[in-house]
């Protein structure tokens, strides 16, 4: 049948479905659920698995795995163990996936739980995911973390985790149009080895809304450009480099001064 | 170059591209609140037959459904809709397709010519304003065509015409 033999688009109806062990999906697979009422995937008390959904197609390295989405469903594991190691999805995908409009629900500021992950059993081949959207996480230790190469997180929504985003790695990553509620971290950006840029997004109620390491020269350089916060925006070795809002742009890391350019368009 | 631990600059933003104060952006739309009288399965216009099979080619009547029906939403389910011409979605029309295995698939010596090259499928005519958006569809070629653009769309001052 090759890769594109057997695509499916797999319908869920409204309802609460009681899983008792994971889901695998396949290069071509879209899990697609009630729009107008989301379908609830709920993980039983002793779920065996460590993940509710294994987004990545196990015969194709994580580069390869294209052509899988899943949309309009909510992924919840209240009933698992705070401090079992659990995380929601495997999203360890490539390009052409689309992952939009899921809200992972979590106890709140458990110790083990995790929404998303994006380096499962690819000892090689990584992932080479582009863009999630408009995600909601609820709770959870770490609401994404994401280990990968380049992305765009729009859209997202982090409300009660302990760490909203922690970046594993990532050489160019953009968070626009986001919100961080009532967390200790909004994103982590330690592991980031290029760019971290926070755009048009609101931190309320944090400990720190981007909180990473510091040194001359940058390890890696951080943005911040029209963000709202009532606490300490950014957070580098522990010093707080930023308190409040940005209303322009913030920058960490090296400048080049011939950029700074009259703008001929802007209003 | 110079490192800045903590450094401050201005980024021109320009008022077309932002919505309050924020570059427009909006979530992939689920059409959930609308009533299914208000969505076409183009496979089911028993007047304008469309055959999304690969080998029929489907234009006239894919034009001529989207020409009848601005307003609806317009549901591809899974298949290959050949078109030999441009497909032109006028303003008020939303595209929705089956992810991954709905095609737009051009084909013919009209999509042929480099130096004139003919777009698969467009958004509006020029002088038009209005909402259009397309989702979930996949864009492609049955053949080797260098006069092919896949998706032409035209600029207009709202921001809320959208491809996604």
């Amino acid at each position: 049948m090759g890769t594109t033999g057997q695509p499916a688009i797999v319908y869920l109806p409204a309802g609460i479905y009681k899983m008792a062990k994971s889901l695998q999906l396949y290069r071509g697979t879209v899990l697609l659920g009630d729009a107008t009422q989301l379908p609830t995937l709920k993980a039983i008390k002793d779920f065996p698995n460590d993940h509710i959904i294994y987004g990545k197609d196990p015969h194709q390295p994580g580069t390869n795995n294209f052509m899988i989405g899943i949309k309009n469903i909510v992924l919840d594991s209240n009933n698992v163990d705070p401090a079992s190691q659990i995380t929601l999805l495997d999203w360890t995908v490539s390009q052409a996936t689309q992952l939009s409009n899921v809200i992972f629900n979590m106890p709140n500021f458990s110790t083990g739980h995790k929404g998303v992950t994006t380096q499962y059993n690819t000892p090689t081949a990584g992932n080479s995911n582009v863009i999630m959207n408009d995600l909601t996480f609820n709770g959870g230790a770490i609401g994404m973390d994401v280990n990968g190469q380049q992305w765009l997180f729009k859209g997202m929504s982090f409300n009660r985790c302990t760490t909203g985003m922690n970046i594993v790695s990532g050489f160019n990553v953009v968070v626009s149009a986001s919100t961080f509620t009532d967390c200790f971290t909004g994103i982590d950006a330690t592991g980031a080895s290029g760019s971290l840029t926070l755009l048009d997004s609101n931190g309320h109620n944090l400990n720190a809304l981007v909180r990473s390491s510091n040194s001359d020269p940058a390890g890696h350089f951080i943005i911040v450009e029209n963000v709202k916060s009532n606490s300490k925006t950014v957070v580098l070795n522990n010093n707080a480099l930023v308190t409040g809002d940005v209303s322009d742009t913030w920058v960490h890391g090296d400048t080049v001064s011939w950029l700074v350019q009259s703008c001929k368009v802007c209003g | 170059m110079q490192f800045q631990e903590s450094g401050n600059l201005n980024t021109p933003r320009p008022l077309s591209l932002l919505v309050d104060g924020k570059i427009f952006t909006m979530a992939p739309p689920t059409y959930g609140s609308l009533s299914a009288d208000r969505v076409i399965n183009v496979k089911t216009v028993i007047s304008l037959p469309v055959f999304g099979n690969g080998i029929h080619d489907d234009t006239a009547n894919i034009n001529s459904i989207f020409a009848q029906n601005t307003g609806k939403v317009i549901y591809f389910p899974a298949g290959t809709y050949s078109v030999s011409n441009t497909i032109t979605i006028p303003p008020g029309s939303r595209v929705v397709g089956d992810a991954y295995a709905s095609y737009f698939s051009a084909i013919g010596e009209k999509f042929s010519d480099a130096s004139a090259p003919l777009a698969l499928v467009q958004l509006g005519k020029p002088g038009d304003t209005g909402v259009g958006q397309i989702s979930d569809m996949m864009f492609t070629v049955a053949d080797v065509l260098p006069g092919c653009k896949l998706v032409a769309s035209l600029p207009s001052s709202s921001p809320n015409t959208g491809l996604s």
